[in-house]
């Protein structure tokens, strides 16, 4: 009957409890763990479904465990990095950027390819097609962006605009809205004139009529950042060599983000990004 | 240990038989409980889906079914594709607002049109997936566009599952296509837990309905559940309702219980709606399934509930407590039984002892009722008194076998009177046999109680006729001459010392003749002892012939004889003369020859006679005086008489 097996089980799962703290206890013995930290890009399990088979597939070769530590926004990210409580983070172009500029111990080792396999991607503006821009008066336009630090967010969105109206980004209403699609979404909602976002995201909005009026440069892929402060270069030399030589079938099973591969990062990886604006010039806030 | 042995076994074989019943009865009572757990489940998930419908209903009619929507509809029936991307993008501008106000606060979490050919036009909740072909996977669908009618029921789609109505969109008797709003089932719950008390609720999908039909790129959406491989629950990341179950510890172990029950994966298999129940530490839990089926009459899921029962705790304690108790009251009555085999076979075997005793023994056995009848007797009182056993039983043992010498009036019956009474009787009677012969018995009569009361007697007894005789021949060989059988010195000795008393008393002269034969030496050693013992035999004879029967003839020793002659009176010389005549006629009688053998042999004898009268003169003097007396007589000439 069932209430014996119960019984059983739940005294069996007490031991099995018991053994599983004796082990977590004298885990800490085998040497510090590692600290990986990601963008908050999903929520917390969300970041553990997707990294937790590559961190554990790092872990064989390190002889270190790898735990999570989970940030709730990006500038907490590069602060935290910067105070080597972070020894590997996960980044796109942007953040990866700005902490290097603030912190020289930020280092880049690969980059995340995108789902076609290639490394790199664009930014592009959208509007609704039938929409009709007020372009005579370019300061009544309402722009959605993503976020402060994203990528294709202020960052890469003020140099299209600028292009397309002549007139800056910051003559106009933005407002960030925090995700790429909901970018779009606000768009053809008609609740503003135009938005940045990735191209991919803008391609898939294209059967609502979303319209890709400019693109920008390519981009560097998301990275794997490594703090050369609080890991030996030794350790760095492993997890790069594990992570470009991981096998298909391997990637192939860690999360949808970082399932296609990764390159390394060159010396000129971030070169063309060098003329972008200043990161510390990007408003954190929107203007209405 | 024979008797523990089965004792024990009729233990187990009864406890076993109680416990499958107290069992039986309490599976049932749990039962009851979870029947009724699973009947709310059941009535609250028809009432809540219910409401939808009608609400959902309105919201077509009124909501959706605006001129500007239709008319958007119907030109991209024909529309190109990029005309097409435009009139989806005016519609989803158009009806947003709708859309997230009115339909999302209500829990509507898809709101999709399809195309006339069953395609995909619009997803409000995913808008950039559209344009794929559903007609082939989505039944309610292919029925609404099919048919021209309103469909609902549990589905699986390409996003999400949901709880469908699906209706189709005609405008002048045009077909433009369908649209469905689906529910999400987080709504499902919040109005479930409005009407059921239950703690968790959980979506568990059919894979192979629901999500396998999913987008690819969308299987994320979904994970294994903890409860069976063959279902799927909503991401944690995704759900609110899937994260807060799953992170309970509670429910975590609960599925993982259920996961590992070959009998909960039985019943999941077999689509119907059935609860478990679960103790868990001192809890009680019942979880609920209900099976909810798609259109097409195949498993859609189970919604599930954990439900707190403490009625299963209070169930498990009553059930231990009858558990208990009935092994204690079987243990209390085996251990009476076992008690109950001991006496038993104490009392058979003290039976077999009995009957072996009473059939063995070589002493009569008689019981007898309190009114005198026989009801058994063994083998010995029919081998002693030669009845048969059916002329014995039931004949009344007084009248039977008891010899009485006088009437009963006269002497009452000891055995009647000690059966009467209810007291012991211990003495000779004289028994009749089945000859008539009598014989004589020892009884002993001891009443025969049983539970407190008299129910009888038993009576033992044994036949002491012979015994008596030998006790009759011992006595006589101690006080009598073997040879001449008279008395020997001692019983003269007695007699005299009686008789010493009572002539003392009565004032009378006894007298005591010694006599003593004369040449009884020759005689022996000449003819031999056999001529000598033939002359006493005869002496005897003639003395006693000679003597009243009151006078006592003793031999004395050898050839010596005293006689006791009492009553000569109370004159002295009276008395002695008396007591010479006598003498005389002994001596007379003695001068006749004795035929001895092949012999008459003449012979004399010299008598010594005293006379006493009180006890001045002890037995010893009077003996003495006889003796010196006799003694003068032998040194004078022999035969004569001379009295002191």
């Amino acid at each position: 009957m069932m209430y014996v097996e119960i019984l059983e089980k739940g005294e069996s799962m007490r031991w099995i409890s018991y053994v599983g703290l004796i082990v977590i206890l004298l885990l800490p013995l085998e040497g510090r763990e590692l600290i990986f930290a990601s963008l908050p890009y999903k929520n917390n399990a969300g970041i553990v479904e997707d990294f937790a088979p590559m961190l554990r597939y790092l872990e064989s070769d390190l002889n270190q465990s790898v735990n999570f530590r989970f940030e709730p926004s990006y500038r907490k990210l590069i602060a935290d990095f910067i105070d080597d409580k972070i020894d590997m983070a996960y980044m796109g172009p942007l953040p990866t950027l700005a902490l290097m500029k603030q912190d020289a111990s930020a280092h880049p080792i690969v980059t995340f390819n995108d789902a076609d396999g290639k490394n790199g991607y664009r930014c592009v503006l959208v509007k609704f097609a039938p929409d009709v821009l007020p372009m005579e008066h370019p300061q009544t336009l309402k722009v959605a962006l993503t976020e402060p630090l994203s990528t294709c967010g202020y960052f890469s969105t003020a140099p299209l605009i600028q292009t397309f109206t002549e007139a800056p980004l910051s003559s106009m209403h933005y407002r960030y809205v925090h995700t790429h699609d909901e970018a779009a979404l606000s768009v053809l909602r008609g609740e503003f004139h135009l938005g940045g976002m990735k191209e991919s995201i803008a391609e898939s909005y294209r059967s609502l009529g979303l319209e890709i009026i400019a693109y920008s440069p390519v981009v560097p892929g998301f990275t794997l950042v490594v703090n050369t402060q609080t890991l030996s270069q030794e350790q760095i030399e492993t997890i790069r060599a594990r992570l470009l030589n991981a096998p298909f079938k391997e990637y192939a099973s860690w999360g949808k983000e970082i399932s296609f591969g990764v390159q390394a990062v060159h010396a000129d990886t971030y070169r063309s990004m060098q003329f972008f604006p200043e990161v510390e010039n990007i408003p954190q806030e929107g203007n209405f | 240990m024979k008797q523990i042995l089965p004792s024990l076994a009729l233990l187990g074989v009864l406890y076993l038989l109680f416990f499958l019943n107290s069992y039986a009865v309490k599976e049932r009572e749990i039962q009851i409980i979870l029947d009724g757990k699973n009947q709310s489940l059941e009535s609250s998930y028809k009432a809540v889906t219910q409401m939808y419908r009608i609400s959902i209903e309105n919201y077509f009619k009124y909501v959706i079914m605006q001129p500007n929507v239709v008319e958007i509809l119907r030109r991209s029936v024909h529309a190109s594709a990029e005309e097409k991307a435009l009139l989806r993008g005016k519609l989803y501008r158009y009806l947003y607002p709708i859309y997230q106000q009115e339909l999302v606060g209500q829990g509507i979490r898809q709101l999709h049109f399809h195309t006339e050919k069953g395609d995909s036009f619009l997803r409000f909740h995913q808008p950039n997936e559209n344009g794929d072909a559903l007609i082939d996977i989505r039944a309610t669908i292919k029925k609404a566009n099919e048919e021209r009618t309103f469909v609902s029921g549990f589905e699986g789609g390409r996003i999400y599952p949901g709880f469908r109505y699906v209706y189709p969109i005609v405008d002048q008797e045009t077909f433009l296509g369908t649209v469905e709003l689906s529910l999400s089932y987080e709504r499902i719950v919040t109005e479930l837990s409005k009407l059921l008390n239950a703690q968790h609720y959980l979506l568990l999908l059919n894979k192979e309905t629901t999500t396998d039909v999913v987008f690819e790129k969308h299987q994320d959406y979904f994970v294994p559940s903890t409860i069976s491989e063959h279902f799927m629950i909503e991401n944690p990341s995704i759900s609110p309702l899937s994260d807060h179950t799953l992170k309970s510890p509670l429910i975590m172990q609960i599925n993982t219980l259920l996961r590992d029950n070959p009998r909960v994966q039985k019943l999941l298999s077999l689509h119907k709606a059935f609860s478990v129940p679960l103790l868990l530490g001192q809890q009680g839990y019942s979880i609920n399934f209900y099976p909810i089926f798609t259109i097409d009459d195949r498993l859609g899921g189970y919604v599930t509930t954990y439900d707190c029962a403490p009625e299963l705790v209070d169930i498990e304690t009553k059930y231990l407590t009858i558990y208990l108790l009935g092994f204690v009251t079987l243990a209390i009555l085996t251990f009476g039984l076992y008690l109950f085999l001991i006496q038993r076979k104490r009392i058979v075997l003290e039976k077999i002892q009995f009957e072996t005793i009473v059939t063995s023994t070589v002493n009569g056995v008689i019981l007898l009722t309190n009114d005198g009848s026989i009801s058994f007797v063994n083998a010995a009182t029919l081998s002693i008194l030669g009845y048969q056993e059916a002329d014995m039983l039931g004949a009344n043992a007084h009248r039977l076998i008891h010899v009485h010498p006088q009437s009963l009036e006269q002497v009452p019956c000891p055995i009647l009177e000690s059966i009467a009474h209810q007291h012991a009787y211990v003495g000779e009677e004289l028994f009749r046999t089945a000859k008539g012969e009598h014989i004589f018995v020892h009884v002993n009569l001891t009443p025969f109680i049983q539970e407190n009361r008299s129910v009888g007697s038993v009576m033992i007894f044994r036949n002491i006729t012979e015994e008596k005789k030998a006790k009759e021949t011992i006595e006589h060989l101690a006080y009598y001459d073997s040879l001449t059988e008279l008395p020997n010195r001692k019983l003269l000795l007695d007699r005299l010392n009686y008789t010493v008393a009572m002539c003392a008393r009565a004032k009378e002269y006894c007298g005591l003749l010694f006599i003593d034969l004369d040449n009884f030496k020759h005689l022996n050693d000449t003819l031999g002892h056999e001529y000598g013992d033939v002359l006493l035999q005869h002496v005897a004879k003639r003395l006693q012939k000679t003597l009243r029967h009151c006078d006592t003839v003793a031999r004395f020793g050898g050839d010596e004889f005293v006689v006791l002659i009492t009553k000569l009176g109370s004159e002295e010389v009276k008395s002695k003369t008396q007591l010479h005549r006598i003498a005389q006629k002994i001596l007379k009688e003695f001068s006749k020859p004795f035929s001895l053998i092949d012999y008459d042999y003449a012979c004399s004898a010299s008598i010594g006679g005293t006379l006493f009268w009180d006890n001045s003169k002890t037995i010893n003097d009077i003996l003495k005086d006889a003796d010196i007396a006799m003694y003068t007589v032998k040194k004078s000439g022999k035969n004569e008489i001379k009295i002191a």
